[in-house]
This record gives structure tokens, sequence and C-alpha cells, in this order.
């Protein structure tokens, strides 16, 4: 009595796929996946501050994230894998800039709001800040149809004028959130790798 | 649709918050932050907030279901008051209740996702600080083309 083992070369080939294919989309899916739970986490670290609601608000809307995975493109020019998650990460400028101008059109006559173009001032605070000669000017224009009554109790007559500081209310809070975070990412992560795996097997599986 | 406007709404319709924060004619419930002029004694009082609105897309184009992040501040005195209130909006009196942890209403559907504590400083000159039980929600509702 004799038995043939037979499919052993379509077993190499499943086996052989999953090595050099299927472990590098598994690699990148579950980085990719993990940076949700961070981004949740630094939303929750944020939470958690005694920054006042509005500054709350600004951060937590300034928090993204940013995934490029990397690789070799038909020009073979090489391009390295990013994962990122923080402030201001993961937002074009066109956004950025349409999202100051609304905040800054609503913030009027004072201030100009904060935006991911700004949210530096929160996170790591601002030195002594004085009126520029340039600022003033612009003020002005901005103000030219809002009648001189209205601006009478506003700050300051001119360039040099102190218009304060800002404490930093986030800062060190990435690194922190990543450590809160840190567990969640990596179950996100090796769920994620685990269904990308089972579905590469499935699609390559070959019945013999 | 002003999701806002909807959660705040909800928020009325909660027997177990409004009998906290006031009945339904002028409940202390504040859009995007609490008002400066908010006293201490007029607490407790719930903030709403919506960070984010993104529209879902489908190969055919933009789809008419949106997911928004929305945040609630419940703010008091004392770190129970401010829990009980966030228990009043999660749950509105009974678990698993009619609550937003959980709500499905005709304008839109929404869960809790995460729940932190924090306290603020009252900016009021003196070192008292306000307490906060800050729920974060996702949000789904439908909004026209």
């Amino acid at each position: 009595m004799s038995s043939a083992v037979s499919g052993l070369a379509d077993l190499n080939r499943n086996l052989s796929h999953i090595q050099e294919v299927a472990s590098k989309r598994a690699a990148s899916a579950a980085i990719g996946a993990a940076l949700a739970p961070i981004v949740k986490s630094m939303k929750s670290s944020i939470n958690g501050s005694s920054a006042s609601a509005a500054a709350k608000k600004a951060a937590r809307q300034a928090v993204g994230k940013r995934f490029l995975r990397g690789g070799t493109n038909k020009l073979g020019k090489v391009t390295a894998l990013v994962a990122k998650v923080g402030f201001a990460v993961g937002m074009s400028g066109k956004r950025i800039a349409k999202q100051s101008a609304k905040k800054a059109e609503r913030a009027r006559p004072k201030g100009v709001g904060i935006t991911a173009s700004n949210i530096h001032w929160l996170v790591l605070g601002t030195g002594d800040r004085v009126l520029t000669g340039k600022g003033r000017a612009q003020f002005e224009r901005s103000m030219k149809d809002v009648p001189v009554g209205v601006l009478s109790g506003h700050r300051g007559k001119g360039a040099g004028h102190p218009t304060g500081r800002v404490e930093p209310l986030f800062a060190g809070l990435a690194p922190q959130a990543l450590a809160a975070g840190a567990a969640e990412a990596i179950n996100a992560a090796a769920a994620k790798a685990r269904s990308v795996i089972l579905a590469e097997v499935r699609k390559k599986y070959v019945k013999f | 649709m002003d999701v806002e406007a909807a959660i705040r709404t909800a928020l009325r319709s909660l027997s177990a918050v409004t009998a906290l924060i006031g009945g339904s004619a002028a409940p202390r419930i504040y859009p995007d932050d609490f008002p400066e002029t908010l006293k201490i004694a007029n607490l407790p009082a719930v903030c709403v907030q919506v960070d984010t609105e993104s529209r879902q897309n489908t190969l055919a184009g933009t789809a008419s279901l949106t997911i928004a992040d929305a945040t609630l501040i419940c703010r008091a005195t004392t770190r129970d008051g401010s829990r009980l209130l966030a228990e009043a909006v999660k749950f509105n009196g009974t678990a698993p209740g009619t609550g937003l942890a959980d709500y499905s209403g005709s304008e839109f559907i929404c869960w809790l996702e995460s729940q932190v504590q924090a306290t603020t400083p009252a900016d009021d000159g003196s070192s008292r600080a306000y307490y906060d039980t800050v729920l974060s929600l996702v949000m789904e509702y439908n909004e026209q083309p």
C-alpha cells in the first residue's frame, strides 16, 4: 500500500506569498490601525486636563493622524512609512487655512481663534507678546468697517503694547497619551494584522 | 441639520437631566462653552460641543450619512454632583435607560465612547475648582445633500 502527497507546490506558493506579500500588508495595516486608539487617548487626555472648555475643544479639533504606507512607486522613488499622531497632523495646508479663516471671522474683533495653525500656542505656551506695528496695521485694516466707538475699549493703542502670554496647557500630552493608549493600540494592531493575514490566506487558498 | 441643537433638544427630553439642570423652559445647557456670567450657584450645567462632522462617501459620491464627534461637559461644584449629572445624561435614571450612552432618536443615534473626570479652575480669583465629567459621544445622522 502506498500514498502520494500532492499539492506541495501550491502549499509552498501560499506560504511564500504569506511570508513575502501578506506580512508586509498586514504590518502596514496594523500600524495604521494602531493610530486610532492613540488619537482617542490624546482626546481623552485633553478632556482630563484643567484647560477651559473652549481650549479643550480647539485642542481636540487639532488632533489628527497621518499614515503613509511607503514603498517604491512606478518611477522608482522610495518613500518611507509614516505613522504619526499629534496636534496639527494629517491636515492639508488648504484645510487648515480654510479652518483658520473661518475661526478668525468668528473671533472678530478680538483674536484669531485657535486652529491647527496656531495650536502650539496652547500646547507649548508663548513668551510675552506685544502688538507689532504690522499687526496693528493689519488689525486696523480688518476693522475699517467697524464704527470707532466699538473699538474704544480695545487693547492698546499702538505697536509695543503688551498682549500677554499664553501658559502651556497641553505640554507633554502626546507622549502621555501614547503611554495611556499603548495597550489598546497594540490590541487594535494585532486584530487588524490577524484579519489581513486571514483575508490574504483566503484569497490565495488553493483547494487540493 | 444643526447637530448641536439636536443634542440640546435630546437633553431637554431627558427627565433625569432636567431635574438637575432646570426645567424645559430654560435648562442650563450651553453650546460651545459655559458663559462667563455663569455663577457657581447656577451649577450644575451641561456644555455641548461638536468637534467634527464627517460626511461619509461612497463610490457614487457623497452619502447622506454623517458621523460626528460630540463632547458633553457635565459641570458641578462637587465631584459627586458632576458624576450624578453625567449618569443622568448617560442613562436618564435607569441603566441601560434612554440616555445618550446608547441613544436612538428620530434625528440621530449616538453612543458613549469615553468618559473622563477633570477639574477646571473657577477663574474667579479663588482657589476653587469646578468638577467636570467629560463625555465623548459618537453620533450618526442623515444630512441631506
